[in-house]
């Protein structure tokens, strides 16, 4: 067993969740403090976005983007998107557009990647496109050696169909140690990015960026550790790191979590034995707190299993200890993803 | 003067003198004048639409007289019976509303032969489709089966052909036969000759407007028309003074003279035929919104308007801006998608700034609208307002269409029109077949040769080559005087009686009628309203000369003067029924008017459109029939009554009847259709109502007043006046089961309104997420009356309305359009059909019910749908899935934006975003039960390419940098995820929602998985059931790729097992995998085979 196995879920509990927060920093996040209300009001509204409730999010989000706060206003115009199957909407747009004056990359390049220019005419003073006006502004901070601004690079390359120098930008942003860089990386090299004589040093390969960042607490990084160490036929570590993504609140590794305790034989990574109250008052945790489809349909495929009284006891169980504790679930979306 | 006789009395027969006429040479020429020549003139009359005056002698004076006294007297008897008696006995003038079918003229045994082909014909067809059902069996018959009933389908397609063609065989037996008892192919020359003068006249006016909007009309800068608005409003202003004065008396005469005269200098080329053509159309009884809008300004209503601007220049800035609107947009896709296409969602803005612009136009076009409703209503004369003139309009499928009609016809119209100063009143009229009885034995051959030359006069609404009547007058001493030119005021046109007498004087003509200086100038005053040239005539007609007018005057005139608008209250409420006769003539078609090409109805298929051929075909085995259960309407019979009120105006000839609506909203029975197939289960379509604003001209007004019970039919040609008097009688070689009635001669302009179905519209995926509560608060809302959209009344649906069920959905110039057939509106026994444009607010309700409809049918096809309007609302169906957009606004877009939108939304490329979206609306719980419903009711033309969109591998072109692959493994597990999340949808909707059964879930998987293509089809030469197991193993395939260890997605690909076992199981056992070395193969096995 690793040592890292070991210490992982003390070293979880001291900086995960900081650092969590960190990684929801925005490049161009502004300085002052909200007053604690908004601040509250955001957080809720970042966790209702991050387990997919983007419609319940907006009322809380909005507060914050109202008092200004520029992440906040590109997390609207992400919600409102998600309002029409990640469309780009007139009122996402003009999140977009208060959160770009401010100098937000991200929303730059959502306003291009949606045509706000090209087919709404609504472009930026002095640039041609918005993804012109995005790598004026990050540039020169990923040149000064900012690594948040370096991954945003990468994004504003792949904007510019400029494949090797976005692959470099995120190359630059991971050796600097920004997390979601070195995990984007460690998927890149899984998906066949670079040359490796066999499969198992290209997982290798992936692995160390993915530890990389998992020590840093960057909680899809763990989930991916463990994703490597599936594939290395690594199950018991696998296990081990799988629980931890799931004690800091990851969507997928807690279900997955949950499923091994009711079905032990589902997978070699299920290491836990079985325990289906356990099992049951996961997923049946993630029902009430996430509306997790997953959750929901193999808890409707597995009812036989369980006894109606061990159903209540799970319940109990799930209320208990599983329902609305922190870390909350999260499905870590990325910032700039669809 | 001779005394009028009483209503209802009977006179003697009128005698002629004997009179020997001299040999005669025919010809225009006028005889010498008799011995009577120094004598003066006993009266004078003009002939109208001849141009010709005549002096008469005072036998044939008395004669015409007695005559048009007589024939006055009989109009005017009350017992309607008596009076048309009166009318088609003696004055022989109802034998020509007597339009006959071929099939009269044939023998007792020819016409049994008819029928017999007639029901062949409906029984092969019934026929046909049933074996064509055979054939399309979803998976539960045998290949030999299956070839069994392709032998017996085009077997009884090549029998109902046949029966066909000898029904056409013996329509022109007939026709050669009735060309033999003197009837022509006549039809519309004959009923309506306005309809091919609207029809120029319209084609004329769309080339002017286009000319026009493309070159003058300015978005920015209203007000670039002026000169055409003053035309119109000072045309306008005289046309009114002439319906209450003599034209010559209105104060606008000078203006208008003026502006004749100086019109060149006021207007370009182009403008003033622009002008032209809008004046020209108002004066055949079309309102265009120029004409409605010239004199009006929007703060009249100041709805939704900006204030103050003049409507007409508002319109057009309007018509203008709605030309480029979607040009626009579609150009700011392009750029979109070759800036940033590849793996980013659609630009919603685009479409929201379209739907703004569009709704915004259109409630401005709909202000506009109103205003010019509101305006023809006040104007006079009354016309038909025709606000979809233009049919290359962006908004609008239904155009003006001429009704054509094949009628045979006797020729031989009888009535002859004149004025004269002895007459009290201004405008007589006489039977030349009553006039026929009293002369003298030698004379009736020349008479009857010279009618039956005429035909109907006057053929044009000016100029009639009369001679029945002139020659007699000419036998009998009389003499022509012609037109001259300086008789007519040079401007306008306008007769100047003075220089009319002071030739008579000159010439020495002493008319003893003339002598009594009030006759004189009484006569002096009806000339001037009836007799016009240059300006007056041509362009302003003012007044109709036409047969029909005549016709309509001779009903008229006893009970107002020329220029007199007269409300006239019939006193029966008007019956809308159909007369089962009127269709027995009339639902031939597609015969030659030379009669000698024989066409089969329909035109022999080829293999390729059978399916849709079908939906035209037999009716015995169609699913859905209409619902005659509501048929028991209050009144006890199955018809309407209307309350009808008209207004003459007999210089126009025409009769207007306001605005009828049939029926009455708040009368409004529920259109149901009978599912036959599932033990006669109702299924609701909504209530509907269509109103008709209505203008009876010529013989059809003529009808309305003077039958007992007029009666308002529909048929395939649209709405007719019939008369419910019958007449029988022998001809020889059959029976003429004739109605008493006008076929064509109605001006419509419809729209319709509808409530729909309430249990549709909670369906719908908008208001999936509300519960019970809110929808029972907003009830009223859901089930409000709403416009469904403009109507035409008439227009064939290609192929015909199917089967049993009355409604056909299809596309026409792009645009969804539904057919009716008029009974489902107006109630059992109402014939003929209504076609309209569907108001694309209302598209998403027809989508549900077409999705009910499938659901009902086991998904197989809906014979009430076009192919292509099925297409098309199954592209609208994915794209609304897949953007949440409305489709209303999607379908705005025109067909070929559609297809656009839907090629950019099914690239494999877009794969992952469309799937990322789909699971991430699955888990928001606001979104979830929206996207869910959509997806349930997605047509398998639509869930198919959908799947087959998911299966997508991730492409190259968005997963790529620096030639490298990244985030695909992630795509896969979303597709994964997606296609779970919408199999689980379908199957709640029987397992949670209890929506539809089991076997509807299974059906729609089975036909969704087959259709798993880009464009939603399979090969139909392999059938199906290949499609099925190949696509499914397709299918399997995705979902067995292991991408990344999530855990999620190994749930989906787990729980996807189960769920497609479930939903394949009727049909996975025939599929069979074969493994060569070449590679795995799939075969659908049949059970016995």
């Amino acid at each position: 067993m690793s040592p890292i196995g070991i210490r992982i879920p003390k070293m979880m509990t001291k900086f995960i969740r900081p650092i969590l927060l960190m990684g929801l920093l925005s490049l161009a996040s502004s300085g002052w403090a909200l007053e604690p209300e908004v601040q509250a009001a955001k957080n809720e509204g970042m966790r209702l976005y991050n387990i997919g409730h983007s419609t319940a999010a907006m009322p809380y989000l909005r507060q914050a983007a109202e008092a200004g706060d520029v992440e906040a206003m590109y997390y609207m115009g992400e919600a409102e998107r998600r309002q029409q199957m990640m469309g780009l909407t007139r009122a996402a747009m003009e999140w977009y557009l208060q959160a770009a004056a401010e100098g937000d990359a991200y929303s730059m390049l959502q306003l291009f990647r949606g045509g706000a220019c090209t087919a709404g005419d609504r472009c930026p003073e002095g640039f041609e496109d918005w993804h012109h006006a995005a790598l004026a502004i990050t540039q020169p901070q990923a040149e000064a050696g900012d690594p948040d601004a370096m991954l945003a690079m990468y994004h504003i390359q792949r904007m510019f169909e400029a494949s090797r120098r976005a692959g470099e930008w995120l190359e630059r942003a991971a050796e600097a140690g920004q997390p979601e860089a070195q995990t984007l990386l460690g998927r890149q090299i899984l998906n066949g990015r670079g040359w490796y004589l066999t499969n198992s040093r290209r997982l290798g390969a992936a692995e160390e960026w993915f530890r990389q960042a998992a020590e840093q607490g960057y909680v899809p990084a763990i989930s991916e550790v463990a994703d490597v160490l599936i594939s290395q036929e690594r199950y018991e570590e696998a296990w081990e790191w799988m629980q931890v993504a799931s004690q800091a609140g990851h969507m997928d590794r807690r279900f997955g979590v949950g499923w091994c305790y009711l079905d032990p034989a589902r997978r070699e990574r299920c290491q836990g034995g079985e325990d289906k109250i356990k099992g049951w008052a996961i997923l049946h945790a993630m029902a009430m707190e996430a509306s997790n489809q997953s959750a929901i349909s193999n808890m409707r495929r597995n009812r036989d299993i369980l006894t109606d009284e061990e159903i209540v006891e799970a319940e109990a169980l799930a209320e208990r200890e599983w329902i609305g504790r922190e870390p909350p679930l999260s499905n870590f979306p990325p910032r700039f993803g669809y | 003067m001779t005394s009028n006789p009483r209503p209802g009395s009977q006179r003697a027969p009128l005698l002629l003198p004997e009179f020997q006429a001299p040999a005669y040479e025919g010809g225009q020429e006028v005889s010498e004048p008799m011995a009577c020549e120094v004598a003066p003139w006993a009266d004078i009359l003009y002939l109208t639409g001849t141009g010709t005056f005549w002096l008469l002698t005072e036998e044939v004076a008395r004669a015409l007289h007695d005559a048009a006294e007589e024939l006055a007297g009989w109009v005017n008897v009350e017992d309607p019976i008596q009076r048309l008696e009166h009318l088609n006995g003696e004055a022989g003038l109802l034998e020509c509303f007597l339009p006959a079918s071929p099939i009269n003229f044939l023998s007792q045994a020819q016409r049994e032969r008819y029928e017999q082909h007639e029901a062949d014909v409906a029984r092969h067809e019934a026929e046909a489709a049933e074996w064509y059902r055979a054939m399309h069996a979803p998976g539960r018959r045998n290949a030999h089966e299956r070839e069994h009933a392709g032998i017996q389908y085009q077997h009884s397609l090549r029998a109902r052909d046949d029966a066909t063609l000898a029904m056409s065989v013996l329509r022109e037996q007939g026709r050669r036969e009735a060309r033999q008892q003197g009837y022509l192919l006549e039809g519309s020359g004959y009923y309506g000759p306005w309809e091919a003068e609207i029809e120029q006249a319209l084609e004329t006016y769309r080339q002017c407007r286009a000319a026009v909007i493309q070159d003058t009309a300015s978005v920015d800068q209203p007000g670039t028309l002026l000169p055409v608005r003053q035309a119109l409003v000072e045309y306008q202003a005289f046309l009114a003074d002439c319906e209450s004065m003599s034209p010559k008396d209105s104060s606008r005469c000078a203006v208008i003279g003026d502006f004749i005269s100086s019109e060149a200098e006021r207007l370009d080329a182009d403008q003033r035929a622009y002008c032209d053509s809008i004046l020209a159309l108002a004066t055949l009884g079309v309102a265009t919104p120029e004409w409605a809008l010239a004199d009006a300004s929007t703060d009249a209503t100041s709805l939704d308007l900006e204030p103050g601007l003049e409507a007409f220049d508002y319109y057009n800035c309007r018509l203008k801006e709605a030309s480029t609107l979607f040009e626009e947009i579609e150009a700011k896709l392009d750029q979109w998608a070759t800036a940033t296409a590849r793996r980013t969602a659609l630009p919603i803005h685009l479409f929201e700034e379209e739907r703004a612009d569009f709704n915004r136009l259109v409630a401005q076009l709909d202000v506009l609208y109103q205003l010019a409703e509101s305006q023809v209503e006040r104007m006079r004369p009354r016309r038909v307002l025709f606000w979809q003139a233009d049919i290359s309009d962006q908004r609008h499928a239904l155009g003006y269409r001429r009704q054509v009609i094949d009628v045979l016809v006797r020729k031989d119209f009888p009535l002859r029109e004149f004025s004269s100063p002895r007459a009290e009143q201004a405008l007589s009229h006489v039977s030349l077949r009553h006039l026929l009885r009293d002369v003298r034995d030698a004379e009736r051959p020349a008479l009857l040769r010279d009618l039956e030359q005429d035909g109907v006069l006057p053929a044009t609404l000016w100029e009639a080559n009369e001679t029945a009547l002139s020659n007699w007058m000419a036998r009998r001493g009389c003499e022509r005087i012609e037109r001259r030119a300086d008789w007519f005021e040079e401007r306008l046109g306008f007769f100047r009686p003075e220089a009319f007498f002071d030739y008579l004087d000159a010439q020495g003509h002493d008319v003893a009628s003339l002598r009594q200086e009030e006759a004189k100038s009484a006569w002096a005053e009806t000339l001037q309203r009836i007799l016009f040239t240059g300006p007056s005539r041509e362009r302003l007609r003012l007044f109709d000369a036409s047969a029909q007018a005549q016709m309509l005057r001779l009903v008229g005139m006893p009970h107002a003067a020329l220029n007199e608008a007269l409300d006239i209250h019939l006193d029966e409420p008007v019956t809308l029924i159909d007369r089962e006769a009127s269709l027995e003539f009339f639902e031939w078609q597609g015969d030659s008017q030379a009669g000698a090409a024989l066409s089969t109805k329909r035109e022999y298929r080829d293999e390729g459109s059978i399916e849709r051929d079908l939906r035209g075909l037999g009716s015995v085995s169609t699913p859905w029939r209409y619902s005659e259960r509501h048929d028991a309407r209050p009144s006890g019979a199955a018809k309407l009554e209307l309350e009808l009120k008209g207004t003459y105006s007999l210089a126009r000839g025409e009769i207007s009847l306001g605005t009828l609506h049939l029926p009455h909203e708040r009368d409004a029975q529920p259109f149901e259709a009978v599912l036959t197939q599932r033990e006669n289960e109702i299924r609701n379509l909504g209530r509907y109502s269509l109103q008709v604003a209505a203008v009876a001209k010529g013989f059809a007004g003529a009808t309305l007043a003077l039958t007992a019970e007029a009666g308002l039919g529909f048929d395939h040609n649209g709405l007719k006046l019939t008369g419910l008097d019958r007449v029988q009688r022998e001809a020889e070689g059959g029976v003429f089961k004739a109605f008493l009635g006008a076929k064509v001669g109605v001006n419509t302009r419809c729209s319709m309104r509808w409530a729909p179905p309430a249990d549709i519209t909670r369906q719908l995926p908008q208001l999936a997420d509300r519960d019970w509560l809110t929808l029972s608060n907003q009830q009223a809302e859901l089930n409000a009356w709403r416009s469904l959209g403009h109507a035409v009344l008439g227009l064939e649906a290609a192929g015909g309305i199917s089967g049993e069920l009355g409604l056909r959905l299809g596309i026409h110039q792009g645009k969804f359009v539904a057919y009716f057939k008029a009974k489902v509106v107006a109630g059992l026994g109402v014939g003929g059909q209504i076609a309209m444009e569907l108001d694309l607010k209302q598209l998403d309700l027809w989508f549900m019910m077409l999705s009910q409809a499938l659901r009902d049918n086991d998904y197989a096809f809906v014979d009430w749908v076009d192919r292509d309007a099925f297409q098309a609302m199954s592209r609208l169906a994915y794209l609304g899935a897949t953007t949440l957009l409305d489709i209303g606004l999607l379908a705005a877009r025109g067909l070929d934006g559609i297809q656009r939108l839907y090629d950019l939304m099914t690239q494999g490329e877009r794969a992952g975003v469309i799937a990322y979206a789909i699971v991430d609306a699955a888990g928001n719980p606001e979104q979830a039960a929206q996207l869910a419903t959509w997806i349930r009711n997605l047509y398998p033309e639509a869930l198919g390419p959908l799947l087959n969109t998911l299966i997508s591998p991730p492409g190259r072109s968005g997963y790529t940098i620096d030639d490298e692959p990244f985030d695909r493994d992630q795509a896969i597990d979303l597709q994964q995820i997606a296609i779970d999340n919408c199999l689980g949808w379908l199957e709640e909707g029987y397992t949670a929602s209890r929506h539809y059964s089991r076997a509807t879930a299974q059906h729609l998987f089975e036909r969704a998985v087959a259709r798993m293509s880009l464009d939603g089809t399979y090969d139909e030469a392999r059938g199906w059931g290949r499609a099925y197991c190949q696509n499914r193993y397709r299918l399997d395939q995705f979902m067995k790729q292991v991408s990344t260890n999530s855990d999620q997605a190994d749930e989906a690909r787990n729980n996807y097992d189960f769920i497609a076992q479930r939903l394949g199981s009727e049909v996975d056992s025939y599929c069979q995998r074969a493994t060569s070395p070449r590679g795995t193969y799939v075969t659908y096995r049949d059970t016995d085979t």
